[in-house]
């Protein structure tokens, strides 16, 4: 008796329209509180105003609506729908528009949980080549055709230096035609030499050598060997990048492999998925592990197991994530420590302004953060040391003449000063520290020299072999090095940096030495915190000073307000811990966007760092965080990659591009061939390709060395269209049709009574 | 209402008044051979030269002029005097919070700086050698950490400071047509010529510039202007001279934005033609109307024709097309229903939203920026064409509606205040309906007075748009299907759309249940319109998603 009542009471209930209005209202607010977030000030215009509340409850769009409050709410709509159209709205010529709308939306409803309940999306990179290299007595190795990717082979180590996409060729059938060329520099044991390989063109594969001709230091084998191979035993051929598998958008997994140190081997990728792995919110296991754990942080640790892909294996028992963070990095500091490795820091200040602090290593100059031919830290053994830094703190020529060598100061002098009490004399024009020539850096003083009424200009170098007098008209030459008088040599000494701090000291202090003048050096002891005074605007202050120290790594956690939107995931982390009955080992693991095989198989851009993980069993992984994989409806090479582009051609930059295009080829039991550019997808068994992105030019590459597919499945589109046009069908019908059928009707009635 | 009269009437003159006499050699400098008949080359469209340089001053000075100087003369200058420039306000600083922390690191106690400083708070105008001071550059390095708010003002500003550098400058003038006569080969400077005539005019030129003399400069600009084009003659690669001369008067004429004052014009006669019935009056707003409607036309068609594409790809098009849309409609809507009680509405509430429309383009002119340039790969689709216009039609039809559910809100006030009850005025058939009920001859209920009308022109274009709306959300479904290989993504902006059709079927149904109908429509219609422009607004420019190019 009571159920039928309630049953009728809750018909009623969505017999009305307002019950409708009531949940159209609610979805419209469920929608706006997902997509936009909700405002906490009144500033709108300002984007921190809005506060996602679906990041915060670890919702990307697509989980938000298809959480199980908006799947009621679209049920009890659909409900409504129905049961208002069924009992309020009689089917006829004048409410079939209704019909028609309601009927229309609830079969696109449909077509959506078809849709959305087996979407599928991700991506798949492809590179345009690879590299196969084939030395007799040794394995096929190969690697991905990418900007600097190395491989060793016994050996013979296998470096690609250049990668051309637009290599015109000169001769042959398809002469002028573009084809894409990559340059494999080959070093053995006693030779090297440069192979050139162009794709799809194997015959017209030959080597570069270097020569004796320094106008012409490289040249083609068969000019200078007279073969086209100096070793045609070296087998270097290109093939395709052959991928199977495509990376699903918003998943995790873990991937790992064990490595065997004995041999330097390494077992096989297994790929270990994390499901609900948090995306927006920061979730630390201890504060041990950063630098910054407090700040915009909280303790809040996750127990996260392993899913497999197949078979239960044990990596996956005994692994667990247990942190993850949005938006971090890895931070060296200098820490105190037990080895001496002596570090300073110092402020400069350029009057009352504010100005840099700089770091400085006394061991090692690389890691300074001041310019080290400016400024140095130096710790010295005793007290001894400092008298020689000071001679030598100046810069000098060291000159040689019959034998006798004089130490010449560099001076600005516009006069010769006599070189003792030799016939020649000298000026300094001017010096130059610190040059790159040649990939090497070296200091230049520009010299003349005066012998008699005879002047010249000689350019010396601290490297004493690089020496030469500037004769006019006179090329400069390496190989043919003339000197006007060889009688007089001279080699350029640059002298210490002009600010050098002095640690060491015998009484435990530390000084300062500057050789800013042309007088002679000054040194100052420095007491920490305290101003000295180097030039009259700029002051320096040794703020610390740590003998001892080491360094370590930890994690730097950035703010929320200094984290770019637009760099997603890209730098997030998840804390894996490894654990086996004797102990465990745990790591912080940086994200890549895919998880390439090896260091051969990455491509510029995206990462490829692995962390190693020594467990106490004496077993040792290597562990990689990435996304799940799944497989592709058939094996898919990239054949080529071409662009158009606006007038002007292609200038790198985006807004030159048309359009690009993916020529792919699907390698099944039947070779498909397929086109994929923007706004023109292919599909291929249920899934559908589509153009993502590219690799456009920059400094280190030429660029168009490989192509990202979108790849999705779209099951259930039809259905959805099928309702969309019922329901625009319907509102064409209600809006306009039925008014004037109305009309109409009362016309024929009025009509009618009036005769 | 005479204050704001004056106000926008000072705003609309704004552009044709000279603020100071500028100094001889620049008024005496006559650029315009050479801005309409040199073309430049830059990201892949070529361009006359006063365009280019239009585009491009903004990058450096954003929309203000330096000592009101043409951007044509602007660029010149500074590439061969850069020294006159040395220490001068000329980087534009958008940001105010970022404007307030510049301030207050620079030393102010000289009162010229101080002087200064407060100028640059209100123009946001400041040197490039205040900028680069340490303590200015250690400061934006400190802020920048703070992505969301300050990494993009503060990349702006040392973009800004990058495109001032006169070498930058030089190699951004890209007017010599590549040897090859190719359209697939980059232009180049003036250095990629060995035209010795060019070479010695330009040498000529550069030496009278920077001398000051103006007479040589004018005479050396016009030889250039016709050897340069000689370059190309006889390929199809340098644009035709008139359309480059076009092009450049386009731009002059300010795009013709100013046409929003005809609008405003034509709102206040129809307004007082539609309350107070007064035909001269309506007649004479009708005409002034049209007049604007005609500019505008011409405006969406000269765009179309210098852009080579319909004008709807950038926030600016989709804006001024968009209203010219809903003039269109209106007019249409004017002519079918001149004799009904429904005239002059639909100009009425079409006049305000293209008023709006170019008064936010003139206003806002570095967020809506008018300057043409290359579609993205994504827009080279003919879904653009049937998408975007069915929705941009729809939203401009939105804000039509929204007109006519604020006169309708602000009647009811009035009769509320007067203590009369107006919850009888709507359209008792309804929007579509009661047109079918004119144009049969029957007694229509929107004849019995202005609210019935009121709501009656609500409903019209609710359901319009309403049909509009959701027509383009399936079309942008189908596009975004073959494009980003899903019809529907639950990207911000499609939310958004979604969500103003909701309020829409509320809307509907709320009339069909209460007893107020008017009013709940008007409240409704003016929700839905609010939904709309917070889509177009702050979506657009607060809340980024993949639509965040228009």
């Amino acid at each position: 008796m009571i159920l039928p009542l309630v049953a009728m009471s809750f018909i009623d209930l969505f017999t009305t329209v307002w019950f409708g209005v009531l949940t159209l209202c609610s979805l419209f607010l469920y929608c706006s509180i997902g997509s936009a977030g909700v405002p906490v000030s009144v500033d709108i215009f300002e984007p921190n105003t809005w506060r996602s509340v679906r990041e915060t409850m670890e919702m990307t769009e697509f989980e938000w609506f298809h959480w199980w409050p908006f799947k009621w709410l679209v049920a009890t709509l659909c409900l409504n729908m129905s049961i208002v159209t069924i009992r309020r709205i009689p089917l006829n010529i004048l409410t079939v528009g209704v019909w028609t709308i309601h009927t229309g939306i609830i079969v696109m409803v449909i077509g959506s949980v078809v849709y959305f309940g087996q979407k599928i999306e991700g991506d798949v990179l492809i590179s345009r080549n690879r590299v196969v290299i084939k030395i007799p007595g040794e394995k096929e190795m190969s690697m991905v055709a990418a900007p600097e990717n190395s491989v060793s082979v016994g050996q013979w180590t296998f470096t690609i230096t250049n990668l051309n996409p637009n290599w015109e060729l000169m001769s042959g059938d398809d002469v002028g035609k573009k084809v894409y060329a990559v340059s494999v520099s080959v070093q053995g044991p006693d030779t090297s030499f440069i192979r050139q390989l162009i794709s799809g063109y194997p015959q017209y594969t030959e080597d570069i050598v270097a020569t004796d001709d320094t106008s012409k230091p490289m040249a083609r084998a068969i000019k200078t060997l007279g073969r086209a191979l100096v070793d045609d035993s070296i087998v270097i051929r290109l093939t395709h990048d052959v991928k199977d598998r495509f990376f699903v958008t918003q998943s995790a997994a873990v991937y790992m492999r064990e490595v065997f140190p004995e041999n330097g081997g390494f077992g096989n990728w297994v790929e270990l998925p994390i499901h609900n792995l948090p995306r927006f919110n920061d979730h630390i296991p201890s504060g041990e592990d950063f630098w910054n754990a407090g700040i915009d942080t909280r303790l809040s640790p996750l127990t996260l197991s392993l899913g497999t892909n197949g078979e239960p294996n044990r990596l996956q028992k005994d692994a667990i994530v247990t942190g993850y963070l949005r938006y971090a990095f890895p931070e060296s500091r200098i820490v105190s420590g037990d080895e001496l490795f002596p570090v300073v820091w110092i402020t400069l200040r350029k009057g009352d302004e504010s100005a840099q602090s700089v770091e400085m290593f006394a061991f090692n100059d690389s890691l300074n953060t001041a310019d080290p031919s400016l400024m140095a830290y130096r710790w010295i053994e005793d007290d001894s040391e400092l008298e020689l830094m000071e001679k030598s703190l100046p810069p000098s020529i060291i000159c040689t003449v019959h034998s006798m060598e004089y130490a010449l100061p560099v001076t600005d002098n516009e006069e010769f000063d006599t070189i003792g009490d030799t016939e020649y004399a000298y000026r300094v024009l001017s010096v130059q520290n610190n040059l790159r020539i040649s990939g090497m850096v070296v200091s230049l003083a520009q010299v003349e020299i005066k012998k008699g009424a005879k002047k010249w200009e000689r350019w010396v170098f601290d490297n004493r072999s690089m020496n030469r007098d500037v004769i006019e008209g006179e090329q400069h030459n390496t190989t043919n090095v003339t000197f006007l008088d060889d009688a007089i040599q001279m080699k350029y000494s640059p002298g210490g940096a002009p600010i050098t701090i002095v640690g060491g000291l015998e009484d435990g202090s530390y000084g300062l030495l500057t050789g800013l003048g042309d007088g002679e050096p000054e040194f100052q002891t420095l007491v920490i915190g305290q101003q000295v005074p180097i030039t009259d605007e700029v002051s320096l202050t040794l703020d610390r000073a740590e003998s001892r120290t080491a360094s370590e790594t930890k994690l730097t956690i950035v703010p929320k307000s200094q984290r770019d939107p637009a760099a997603s995931n890209l730098y997030s982390m998840i804390k894996l811990v490894l654990t086996v009955p004797e102990g465990s080992d745990s790591a912080w693991l940086p994200y890549h966007q895919y998880p390439f095989k090896s260091e051969s198989e990455a491509v510029h851009r995206f990462r490829y760092d692995p962390t190693l993980m020594q467990l106490p069993n004496g077993n040792t992984y290597q562990v990689l965080f990435s996304r799940r994989s799944e497989a592709l409806p058939a094996p898919v090479v990239l054949d080529s990659f071409e662009i158009d582009s606006h007038v002007g051609g292609f200038t790198g930059r985006t807004s030159s591009v048309l359009n690009w295009r993916s020529l792919i080829r699907f390698l099944g039991d039947k070779e498909v061939v397929a086109a994929v550019s923007v706004n023109d997808p292919r599909r291929f068994g249920n899934y559908w390709f589509f153009q993502s992105q590219w690799d456009p030019p920059d400094g280190s590459s030429a660029g168009l060395n490989y192509t990202v597919l979108g790849v999705g499945n779209r099951f259930g589109v039809l259905q959805m269209l099928l309702g969309c046009c019922l329901t625009v069908t319907g509102m064409l019908w209600a809006f306009y049709v039925k008014p004037m059928i109305k009309r109409r009707r009362q016309q024929a009635v009025y009509e009618g009574k009036c005769a | 209402m005479i204050k704001l009269t004056t106000l926008l009437f000072l705003l609309a003159v704004s552009t044709f008044a000279t603020a100071s006499e500028p100094a001889s050699f620049e008024t005496r400098v006559d650029m315009t051979s050479w801005s309409d008949g040199v073309a430049v080359f830059t990201e892949g469209r070529v361009k006359s030269y006063e365009t280019f340089a239009r585009s491009f001053m903004p990058y450096i000075m954003g929309s203000r002029k330096y000592e009101n100087q043409d951007a044509t003369f602007t660029y010149f200058d500074m590439m061969l005097r850069p020294e006159k420039y040395l220490g001068k306000d000329i980087i534009y600083v958008k940001h105010k919070g970022l404007r307030a922390s510049i301030a207050a690191e620079i030393d102010n106690t000289d009162p010229i700086t101080g002087q200064r400083l407060a100028g640059f708070m209100e123009t946001g105008m400041i040197s490039r050698e205040l900028l680069q001071s340490t303590k200015v550059l250690s400061l934006l390095n400190r802020l920048r950490r703070d992505v969301r708010r300050f990494a993009s003002p503060i990349e702006k500003i040392e973009g800004s400071i990058a495109v001032s550098d006169p070498r930058n400058m030089w190699a951004s003038l890209r007017i010599i047509v590549p040897a090859s006569g190719s359209m697939h080969e980059q232009w180049l400077t003036l250095d990629g010529t060995d035209n010795e005539q060019i070479i010695a005019s330009w040498k000529k030129l550069a030496a009278a510039w920077r001398s000051g003399d103006p007479e040589v400069v004018n005479t050396e600009l016009s030889t250039l202007s016709v050897l340069i084009p000689l370059l190309g003659a006889g390929t199809a690669i340098y644009p035709d001279a008139g359309k480059l001369r076009l092009e450049s008067l386009y731009f002059k004429l300010g795009n013709l934005t100013w046409v929003w004052l005809i609008y405003l014009s034509s709102v206040v006669l129809l307004l007082m033609s539609f309350v107070y019935r007064f035909n001269t009056v309506g007649r004479i707003g009708m005409s002034l109307f049209i007049l604007a409607l005609l500019l505008h036309t011409t405006a969406v068609a000269w765009r179309w024709y210098v852009s080579g594409r319909f004008p709807n790809t950038n926030m600016f098009e989709a804006i001024t097309t968009a209203s010219w849309m809903g003039c269109v409609f209106a007019t249409l809507m004017q002519l079918f229903l001149r004799n009904s009680a429904l005239k002059y509405i639909f100009p009425l509430g079409a006049a305000t939203a293209a008023m709006v429309a170019f008064l936010a383009v003139r206003l806002y002119p570095l967020e809506l920026n008018p300057h043409i340039s290359n579609k993205m790969p994504v827009l080279h689709d003919v879904w653009l064409y049937i998408h975007t216009n069915f929705i941009i039609f729809s939203y401009c039809l939105i804000f039509v509606a929204a007109v006519a559910a604020s006169l309708y809100l602000i009647r009811r006030c009035i009769q509320k205040a007067r203590g009369t009850d107006g919850t009888n005025d709507y359209a008792r058939a309804g929007g579509i309906a009661s047109l079918v009920e004119m144009r049969s001859g029957g007694r229509s209920t929107l004849n019995t007075n202005m609210g019935s009308v009121l709501d009656g022109a609500t409903m019209i274009l609710v359901e319009i748009s309403f049909i509009l709306l959701w027509s383009g959300i399936v079309m942008g479904a189908i596009w975004a299907d073959h494009s980003w290989g899903r019809p529907w993504g639950w990207d911000p902006k499609e939310v958004f759309a979604l969500n103003t059709f909701l309020i829409f079927v509320v809307l509907i149904h709320t009339r069909m249940k209460v007893k107020d109908k008017g009013m709940w429509t008007a409240i409704l219609a003016l929700v839905g319109c609010c939904v709309m422009l917070f889509n177009w607004i702050i979506i657009n420019f607060t809340i980024s998603g993949l639509h965040s190019y228009a």
